[in-house]
């Protein structure tokens, strides 16, 4: 990681019409990337195809002469190797719909003139190390497995159908397993491939021969076809259900979503994006199975729009708060120690749950920025308690996955702690394990650099998807928190097995368990009975405000 | 004249830039080129032609340009011009241009001045 930021220069291409804005744009970059320059979309365009250099990042304008942004974004989709770059919109802050619709039209983040050097250097750095970190390259034409067109030849294959197309009216159908890399683990490589084949004839017996298959990803499949009713995708999708009980992994969870009649004028990865919004939709609803794509969407990609434009402007004037939630230590019968989670009531939009902005905020990188401010407000607090001799315990902060792409993550907060003087030992650091999958070397040498200066480290929502035991024994873990799935579950016979066979290996690899979410005294005595240390959640209090959390500590 | 003096006669946000920019060489390096910029010149133009696209585009670079080196009353007239012209009220448009054209004109004035002055 470190070597891919100190090394060669990267190289931004900047498309604007106007030469000082392309000029000052070009002076805030120019000591850290290579900057090109071109004075409309179709001059930016050609810089492309001229292939002279790897362009990581491209920042464009939308009102241009001779080609405008969205001609440009409408061309850059049409290329699959362009695709992937990141592109950043220069806009004048009061015309949020054309930024909703550049956004839409595939460009991931925008930034308003005039322009301010800090936040364009920090939002084109985090993109571009967001981007690299996670690129897959996907230039075969064929998945290997189902022989069905990867992604970007699914594109490519959609266009041209819908283009060539004026009388038909056509639908996007998407198919998700769930947790496949879970199911990898548990039945193994052939069991997995013979499952992803068993779907894609499935699938193929339900669409027939004139529909186009894609593999949009490891677990999603596409389907561009006819239009078809909402009771008829939801009978297709009951029929794959059915077909998926008698295949080689029977437990298989499969959501399904579509946007119908799709609209041809924009590119196929926006169409498939909408499509994958609405499964997000059938997801989280439990019990769903099918969702479509409606004009519901439009007012989401609104506020995510509004949530995305607000954020520099919340951290600067303070609007994260950080609350505290004790972790009850069972063995001393007292508060043992506290989780620092991050609050937001924003003056317009109210109260704005960390599960919405949160998802938003690590994909497009701020989330970094957010966490290392809620670690500092915690420093702060720390500091303060310690100086004033109030009672004080350790505080553990969140890195998110997103944050590991960060090439100086573990200076960064040893320098917060070292700020404030707080021995390392009241700083804990929470870390998941979807972290460990995206970058494994990364993950594993930043953690080792952060337990060996001294913290803490736990390891959050352990038992939620994708867990491995392996886990364990690779990483500088101090701490396990068992993820709220384990509380509410209490008392299934199958799990207790599995709860009491966890306890006794962190016993035996002396890693202390944390239990979240737990609510009644039921479950508390069932996990002391288990040999768990401490207790997280509201059974002994909900995350608190500062002033609050200080009074809770003085009574407890 | 300082640069100061110059975004003050001019009812600049001198702070504004600073604060953005951080050093004033970098100011001074695209003051002068704001001279050059033709965007106040094609908004002209299309007026005289009825091309309400153009001139939006136009007063629409402006507005950005403008932002940018924090030319404050120039850049809310750029606003104002631009918002009318979004709205394809060609007419209102014409009518409110000659706020644009004064603020231009005293701010070209101002920063040709302090170009001459420079070293």
């Amino acid at each position: 990681m470190k070597e891919m930021s100190l090394g060669k220069k990267r190289t931004v291409l900047v498309v604007e019409d106007d030469l000082i804005n392309r000029e000052i744009l070009s002076a805030i970059l120019s000591d850290s990337y290579t900057v090109l320059q071109a004075e409309n979309g179709k001059a930016g365009l050609e810089i492309l195809e001229s292939g002279g250099k790897e362009i990581s990042l491209i920042l464009l304008d939308i009102q241009m002469p001779v080609m405008n942004g969205y001609e440009f974004l409408d061309a850059i989709g049409q290329i699959p190797s362009f695709r992937s770059i990141p592109i950043i919109i220069t806009t004048s802050s009061n015309a949020t719909d054309d930024e909703i619709k550049c956004l839409e039209n595939g460009a991931s983040d925008f930034v308003s003139k005039p322009y301010n050097p800090d936040i364009i250097l920090r939002r084109v750095g985090s993109m571009i190390r967001l981007r690299e970190a996670s690129s897959v390259i996907n230039r075969v034409e064929r998945d290997s497995v189902t022989g069905l067109y990867s992604r970007d030849f699914f594109y490519i294959n959609s266009e041209n159908i819908l283009s060539a197309s004026t009388q038909i009216e056509y639908d996007i159908f998407c198919c998700e397993i769930m947790s496949l890399k879970m199911l990898q683990d548990r039945h193994g490589k052939a069991k997995t491939e013979k499952l992803l084949i068993g779907i894609t004839k499935a699938l193929e017996d339900n669409f027939g021969s004139d529909s186009l298959y894609g593999k949009l990803s490891d677990n999603t499949f596409s389907v561009l076809t006819a239009h078809k009713s909402k009771e008829n995708y939801e009978s297709i999708s009951e029929n794959l259900r059915n077909a998926v009980k008698n295949m080689s992994i029977p437990d298989t969870v499969l959501h399904f979503s579509a946007y119908p009649c799709v609209d041809n004028s924009i590119p196929a990865p926006s169409l498939c994006n909408r499509a994958l919004t609405a499964l997000d939709e059938a997801k989280f609803q439990f019990g769903r199975q099918f969702a479509e794509f409606n004009s519901e969407f439009k007012d989401k990609y609104a506020r995510r729009h509004a949530i995305l434009g607000y954020m520099e402007t919340a951290i600067k004037e303070n609007q994260f708060k950080v609350y505290y939630q004790p972790k009850f230590s069972l063995g001393e019968e007292k508060v043992g120690g506290a989780e620092a989670l991050v609050r937001w009531t924003h003056p317009e939009l109210g109260f704005i749950s960390p599960g919405e902005f949160i998802p938003l905020f690590e994909s497009s990188g701020f989330i970094t920025e957010l966490d290392f401010y809620v670690a500092e407000q915690t420093c702060k607090d720390l500091r303060e308690w310690i100086d004033a001799g109030k009672p004080s315990v350790p505080v553990s902060c969140n890195l998110s996955r997103a944050d590991f792409s960060h090439p100086a993550l573990a200076e960064t907060i040893v320098g917060i702690a070292d700020k404030y003087s707080i021995p390392h030992e009241m700083l804990h650091i929470e870390v998941t394990e979807s972290a460990y999958t995206d970058n494994m070397q990364a993950f594993l040498d930043t953690v080792q650099k952060l337990h060996k200066a001294g913290f803490c480290i736990e390891l959050d929502d352990f038992g939620a998807g994708y867990s491995s035991l392996t886990v364990l024994s690779e990483m500088d873990i101090d701490i396990l928190k068992l993820d709220m799935y384990f509380a509410r579950n209490m008392g299934l016979p199958k799990q207790d097995l599995i709860l009491k066979h966890i306890f006794s290996i962190a016993q035996k690899l002396n890693i202390d368990v944390v239990a979240e979410g737990v609510e009644t005294k039921e479950q508390s005595d069932a996990f002391r009975s288990m040999g768990c240390t401490y207790i997280q959640g509201y059974y002994y209090s909900k995350p608190l405000p500062k002033t609050q959390f200080e009074e809770y500590l003085i009574n407890n | 004249m300082t640069v100061i003096e110059c975004y003050e006669k001019i009812g600049g946000d001198y702070e504004n830039v600073m604060s953005r920019l951080k050093n004033e060489a970098l100011v001074k390096r695209f003051l002068p080129m704001f001279l050059s910029d033709p965007s106040f010149r094609e908004l002209t133009d299309a007026l005289e032609n009825d091309d309400v696209g153009t001139a939006f585009r136009a007063a629409h670079t402006l507005k950005g340009v403008t932002a940018n080196l924090s030319l404050a009353r120039l850049n809310s007239a750029a606003v104002e011009i631009t918002e009318m012209l979004r709205a394809e009220e060609l007419l209102r448009a014409k009518e409110y241009f000659p706020n644009v054209k004064e603020a231009y004109d005293k701010t070209f004035e101002a920063i040709e001045q302090l170009t001459h002055e420079m070293p």
